[in-house]
């Protein structure tokens, strides 16, 4: 497993928050950055659960929206990795999964929130974060 | 002178005739009164004999009739003799028939019966499931082919011994089952009656490896008394697959279904909103309709996520101390919009100090979203729908939402909470609905133990009542028996 620096409470010096978007789903990932690049957050867009852990590993990220099913590493093992370094950027699942155990095994790996993405305009979505930002 | 001496001896003669005359005569007359006498005697006897010969006429005449009767009696009996004996006849041919009747009919049982004990013994011996029979120790008395194949162990090798020893049982997590804790073992003490393990466990083999296997265990009773028990297991590696790849397909279905729809959402809320420049008042009017029949179709994607996941049963039921009143009050809020818009009229009346509930309040919910969503939908405007919550029993709450609505039609009644089945007379007022709803909702109450009915009346309203357990949620599918 790769290490990931740990997040510090004194780099919220930073005025611009960063955020990373780990999806497969171009379409989906695009709207999301546009919308969220338009509420001034600094996006980072990556396409599968390896790049999203070499970007948490290089970089640290206010707050991590991360799909669940996607080739190469999915987000459960994104969700692992960052548990098992103490990472606790804060994390939001955003999926197309809704069964009620992907829905338990993501809050055990430590994810914030949990949204269905069919089922959550994206409007909502840019206030949680915003909110969490806060 | 001789002629008197002739006339003197003829005298003489004659003397002596006359005297031997007299004497004959003498002779004769003693012999007549003894012969008078004898007569007289013999008239005695006569008449004693007549008096007699009466006697016994009469005697005879009564033993004549005596007779008579004894005839007249015996003709009768003759008679009622041969009637019997006709009817004996009768009677005994009516025997040798319901014999010979009897005999085909026992041979036949005879030969049904052990055609149906080779029938059992057959299906005993070749049933797919495993079965033991044990007796009220645990000795196994009885093992089928099923049993021998499933764990291993021949006929021979394990009769008398016990099956909690022989055969190890493990939970989910490996962990062997112990004694006490054994189904077997708590049938055979009368704490359990029968059980239907639907969650399954580990069985050993005598090789020590092991199969998913699930049972029943009942105890075998004779005259009140526990004298044994039958468990009959089956291996369940073929249906854990097949749960595993439907899982999977629902899972795969709901990610690739919602992917697109996600899109369709987003981008449309996006050009709404306005993101990308202002849209002119009858561009948005079209890109609400995309958005609306986008939302829509999100909608029965996941109605029907949550029929499989109800067929599928997996649903987790997560149980937590609920305020049903305010759930309720929650969800009247949500379809305030569509509530005010039909100019319905709502009125509540909740039981004071109601206690909270133990049930998953997210499943709660859908059942209470969807019976109110059809009483709004399936009501007139200017209608009216009463919602209200009370004690039923101590240990179940009682539910009621009634609309002033257009009715479930008598004839379709049986068929309301059927599976995409929609009422006659709301298909042509509504077009989203989808005949899943109602569905849900008694397949989530029933799985908490509650109840889910209507009554209704055509054009006057339907009542739909609930009873919610204050406690009595079933277990979700990782539940440890």
């Amino acid at each position: 497993m790769v290490s990931i620096e740990h997040h510090t409470p004194y780099l919220s010096y930073r005025h611009i928050k960063k955020i990373l978007i780990i999806e497969d789903e171009k379409t989906l990932a695009r709207a999301l950055e546009q919308k969220l690049t338009r509420a001034e957050f600094d996006v980072t867009v990556v396409f599968n659960g390896k790049e999203g852990i070499d970007c948490i590993q290089k970089e640290q990220f206010d707050v991590i929206l991360l799909d669940l099913i996607m080739p190469k590493v999915d987000g459960f093992v994104v969700l692992e990795t960052l548990q098992a370094h103490q990472n606790r950027t804060p994390v939001i699942v955003l999926t197309n999964l809704s069964q009620d155990n992907d829905m338990k095994r993501a809050r055990e790996f430590g994810a914030k929130d949990f949204f269905i993405k069919s089922n959550t305009p994206i409007t909502d979505i840019v206030e949680r974060v915003t909110k969490l930002l806060k | 002178m001789k002629i008197k001496n002739t006339t003197v001896s003829n005298a003489a003669t004659i003397s002596h005739k006359l005297k031997i005359l007299a004497r004959e005569k003498e002779s004769t007359r003693r012999k007549l009164v003894v012969t008078a006498k004898q007569l007289a005697v013999t008239a005695r006897e006569k008449e004693s004999t007549r008096r007699k010969l009466v006697v016994t006429a009469q005697k005879l005449a009564v033993a004549a009739r005596e007779k008579e009767s004894t005839r007249q009696k015996l003709v009768i009996t003759a008679r009622e003799k041969e009637s019997t004996r006709r009817k004996l006849i009768v009677t005994a041919q009516e025997l040798k028939r319901l014999h010979n009747t009897l005999e085909k009919k026992v041979l036949r049982r005879t030969k049904d019966l052990e055609q149906i004990r080779a029938n059992h013994e057959a299906i005993l011996t070749s049933i797919g499931d495993g079965l033991v029979v044990v007796d009220k120790e645990g000795k196994i008395n009885y093992i089928n082919k099923s049993f021998e194949e499933m764990l291993g162990w021949k006929t021979s090798e394990i009769i008398g011994k016990s099956m909690v020893e022989v055969v190890p049982r493990e939970d989910m997590h490996g962990i062997e089952v112990s004694f006490k804790e054994r189904i077997l073992t708590q049938v055979l003490a009368g704490e359990k009656f029968v059980i239907d393990l639907t969650n399954p466990f580990y069985y050993r083999r005598k090789d020590k490896s092991r199969f998913p296997a699930s049972s029943i265990v009942a105890p075998v009773v004779l005259k009140k008394k526990i004298v044994g028990a039958v468990e009959v297991f089956r291996d369940i590696t073929k249906e854990k697959e097949i749960d595993k790849a439907k899982t999977e397909f629902v899972s795969l279905a709901s990610h690739q279904l919602r992917t697109p729809l996600s899109t369709v959402n987003w981008y449309s809320e996006m050009l709404l909103t306005g993101d990308i420049g202002e849209v002119t008042p009858e561009q948005r009017r079209y890109l609400e309709e995309i958005y609306n029949g986008n939302q829509r179709m999100v909608d029965l994607v996941n109605t029907l996520l949550d029929v499989s996941r109800i067929e599928m049963g997996t649903f987790f039921f997560e149980s937590k101390s609920t305020d049903v009143v305010k759930l309720i009050e929650a969800t009247l809020a949500e379809q305030k919009l569509q509530i005010e818009e039909k100019n319905i009229q709502i009125s509540s009346s909740f039981e004071k100090k109601l206690p909270p509930i133990h049930t998953d309040p997210k499943l709660l919910r859908m059942v209470v979203q969807n019976l109110l969503s059809n009483a709004v939908k399936y009501t007139p405007d200017g209608g009216a729908i009463a919602v209200s919550l009370s004690m039923d029993t101590k240990k179940s709450l009682l539910l009621k939402i009634a609309d002033t609505g257009y009715g479930i039609p008598e004839n379709q009644k049986d068929k309301i909470f059927t599976k995409l089945f929609r009422a006659d007379n709301v298909i042509g007022k509504d077009t989203e609905g989808t005949g899943l709803g109602l569905y849900i909702a008694k397949s989530i109450i029933e799985q908490s133990g509650g109840k889910l009915w209507f009554e209704s009346e055509e054009n006057k309203g339907t009542t739909f009542s609930a009873t919610l357990p204050l406690r009595g949620v079933k277990k979700g599918p990782d539940a440890r028996h």
